[in-house]
């Protein structure tokens, strides 16, 4: 009677101890799951970040060529010495403005020339109607780009 | 060390790398934005809010 008394506890505390160990196994797994979870969403927040790295630094490059082709394109526009041909070559450029790099070289080159040609008293009256209207050409350009509100 | 603690550990690592890299890209994100609007602004388009 005693012994199977002593074997009865026995069972009992081998189950319990089996079930506290299971119970402890479950929840341990569990957390590690949500670890592997955050871990892989880090992973892809970290690729994502280090793609942003190499986009964003080339785009703010971009901003300075383009603040610097305005800046060209001011310096020009106040001279007002510009050929029609020339227009034509700004307006053709700025259609495919996202090159930003030929575009400063453009411009340079641009303004290299310029220092070249005669002054705007030289043009004839018909070169002066071409740039009115290559000029009214490139703002249309800009005004069909604007995106709508 | 128990098991248990050691994943604990390692989910505070990860919950802490996470904020990091969410920082990281809130930078990334706000320079994204201030560059398209520059741009915007340049060629006197409307910014985004």
């Amino acid at each position: 009677m005693n012994e199977q008394l002593i074997i009865g506890l026995f069972a009992l505390l081998g189950a319990i101890v089996t079930g506290a160990f299971s119970v402890y196994k479950v929840r341990v797994e569990r957390r590690v799951s949500q670890v592997e979870k955050k871990a892989k969403a880090n992973k892809n927040l970290m690729n994502e970040n280090q793609i942003l790295e190499q986009i964003v630094p080339a785009l703010e490059r971009k901003d300075d060529a383009l603040d610097k082709i305005a800046e060209i394109l001011d310096n020009i526009l106040c001279a007002q010495n510009l050929t029609s041909q020339q227009l034509k070559g700004m307006n053709l450029i700025l259609q495919n403005r996202c090159q930003a790099l030929e575009l400063v070289q453009a411009f340079q080159n641009l303004l290299e020339n310029y220092q070249r040609h005669d002054k705007l008293e030289s043009l004839s009256e018909d070169d002066l109607k071409d740039i009115s209207e290559i000029t009214e050409k490139v703002v249309k350009t800009f005004e069909d780009n604007k995106p709508k509100e | 060390m128990s098991i248990m603690k050691k994943v604990k550990e390692l989910d505070l690592q990860q919950t802490e790398l996470t904020k990091q890299e969410l920082l990281k890209r809130e930078e990334l994100i706000r320079r994204l934005i201030k560059s398209k609007n520059n741009n915007l602004k340049l060629f006197n388009l409307k910014p985004n809010a």
